[in-house]
């Protein structure tokens, strides 16, 4: 296990940002195709290959441009594992670790910016803060946007035209080719079962609350993805004021579900959170998906003042350790699914053995027995 | 004469029931057209009858079989042959694309020149080949735009290469702009002053820079 270029504790994992009791991180990306080349799934390999050469040589130029160092891994020299513990951290797509050849991430060690080559389109630049600031990882893809842009006028350009804006694979890219998302962490609206309205009204402002790995796929842990819909039509400061003010009202309304927890739901929440801490705290052998779902659930115990010890940062980072492939990379080698799910409980029981119960939490429980 | 007129419609009766039967039309001529199965004063009947009248109730009145002894007519109107070959006149408006994969059909025409995706793949596979496609399918592609997305003009951020062209165009045409009027005013004062020599060399001019497109 090779893959031990980035960091630990990823920058989205750390402190920072606004809104963190509800938001765990904001993404901004931005699709960039060029002119000259087919997009991606129809380029033949030699041009994937030229296409990779050449933004990575001009990376390289405009090393300035970036916010860190950038670290590259060609997908060719990694394995299908190492490439998935990439995913894990919400570094590049499924579909993008999928293909290997041609295909690449230019990275800088804590993955605030993220380089994606030969995606869906040929540069996806990706900027991964923690907690709600879309504003700041705008800027640090815009950046990098125009040093690309002002590197590669020369050589062909980017595909952009007057009317449907910087072209893309997908039309649904289209116009900025930005989408901007927010991993949000929502245990109480599906405690009061008030999800599914969250997510029509998100429908209703044209946005998508979607699964914690984006389109398609499924929730783990409570997290989900807002994201923007429309990327033609209206421009990139319209898109961020947009998502920015829908993900406050959603973070309004999950803060008003766990004020409603110790009340309406407190013997279904006190179960939830105790049987996830009584998991943790004790297991010996448990899979990603039910360490993921107690998790979430402890971490809702921490902020609703029901259990203290652990830091929002040891969750998130938490969340990816267990990953099952960020697993591998974290103990160096290839393990087995029964071995991970062992050393995942081993990691998850050494952290956990900090979380003290709070009084809000015992009191109750007394009370229940008198 | 009469034994080979005869000769000539058992032939050719023969060839109809068998492409009745045996090449697939079995619901257009009915199974008492077997031989096995028509009563004998039936079939006698059929054979007095002429070929010729039974082509023209099946196929017809207009459908007549083609004169033997008027071989330059027929050649020249082959098209009455078709009657032989079905049963029914096709339709005149027949839509060949029913019948054609989607793939192959007349709208599937609708190609970007630069890659070859067609307006059909794109749509179902939701993907765009290359950069030109935009540029192939303007109209649809707007439409698609106009309910997926919010418009279909693009209103944010532009490479700065494209703000520079977009600026230096303007520059030239203020440019142009300014000559042409300078240009104008002096042609006035020469045909004022009735300098008519240089009157048409500046109208030469005038239609030069006014014929520049930036």
């Amino acid at each position: 296990m090779l893959l031990t270029h980035f960091d630990k504790t990823a920058r989205w994992m750390r402190r920072g940002g606004r809104e963190g009791d509800v938001v765990l991180s904001s993404r901004v990306r931005l699709a960039r195709n060029f002119r000259r080349w087919h997009f991606p799934h129809l380029a033949p390999t030699q041009d994937l290959l030229s296409i990779r050469s050449r933004t990575l040589a001009a990376l390289e130029t405009l090393a300035g441009a970036a916010p860190d160092a950038l670290l590259v891994v060609p997908f060719e020299k990694f394995t299908p594992w190492e490439r998935q513990s990439l995913l894990d951290r919400h570094f590049t797509s499924r579909g993008h670790i999928k293909e290997e050849l041609g295909r690449a991430i230019a990275a800088t060690g804590d993955g605030a910016l993220c380089v994606l080559i030969n995606e869906e389109d040929h540069l996806r630049l990706q900027s991964l803060l923690p907690g709600l600031q879309f504003d700041a990882a705008y800027a640090v893809v815009d950046k990098m946007d125009d040093a690309l842009e002002a590197h590669f006028d020369t050589r062909g350009g980017f595909a952009f035209e007057a009317q449907f804006g910087y072209l893309t694979a997908c039309p649904t890219n289209a116009g900025t080719g930005l989408r901007a998302s927010a991993m949000l962490h929502l245990p109480a609206l599906e405690i009061v079962g008030r999800l599914e309205k969250a997510r029509q009204w998100a429908a209703s402002r044209g946005l998508d609350l979607r699964g914690t790995f984006g389109e398609d796929s499924r929730v783990w842990g409570h997290l989900h993805q807002l994201s923007n819909r429309a990327t033609l039509g209206l421009d990139e400061t319209e898109i961020l004021l947009e998502m920015e003010a829908a993900t406050r009202e959603i973070c309004e309304l999950e803060r008003a579900a766990r004020a409603q927890l110790p009340h309406k739901h407190a013997l279904e929440t006190r179960d939830h959170i105790g049987r996830a801490f009584g998991l943790l705290r004790h297991a010996r052998i448990i899979s990603c998906r039910e360490a993921t779902d107690a998790l979430s659930f402890v971490r809702l115990g921490h902020e609703i003042g029901w259990m203290k010890g652990l830091s929002r940062q040891r969750f998130n980072e938490l969340l990816v350790w267990i990953r099952p492939a960020y697993l591998q990379v974290l103990h160096g080698r290839r393990l087995a699914g029964a071995e991970r799910d062992t050393l995942r409980a081993n990691l998850l029981r050494l952290h956990i053995a900090r979380v003290k119960l709070e009084a809000a939490f015992e009191d109750e429980a007394i009370g229940n027995r008198q | 004469m009469v034994d080979d007129t005869t000769t000539r419609h058992h032939f050719c009766e023969r060839c109809a029931r068998d492409k009745a039967r045996g090449e697939g039309w079995p619901s257009l001529l009915n199974p008492q057209w077997d031989d096995d199965d028509l009563p004998d004063e039936v079939r006698a009947a059929l054979e007095a009858v002429p070929l010729e009248d039974i082509i023209r109730e099946l196929f017809g009145a207009e459908t007549a079989a083609p004169n033997p002894d008027a071989f330059g007519d027929a050649f020249d109107a082959p098209d009455d042959f078709e009657a032989f070959d079905s049963p029914f006149p096709l339709p005149a408006a027949l839509d060949l694309n029913e019948f054609l994969l989607p793939s192959h059909r007349a709208e599937a025409a609708l190609r970007c020149p630069r890659c070859g995706t067609t307006w059909d793949t794109l749509q179902r596979e939701g993907r765009a080949g290359c950069a030109a496609c935009y540029g192939a399918f303007r109209d649809q592609m707007g439409d698609i735009m106009n309910t997926v997305q919010r418009g279909e003009i693009h209103l944010g951020k532009s490479p700065r290469a494209a703000q520079k062209r977009a600026r230096r165009l303007e520059q030239l045409r203020k440019r142009r702009d300014s000559q042409l009027e300078m240009l104008r005013n002096r042609l006035q004062e020469a045909v004022a002053q009735e300098k008519y020599e240089d009157a048409a060399q500046l109208r030469d001019k005038i239609k030069i820079v006014s014929g520049t497109v930036i």
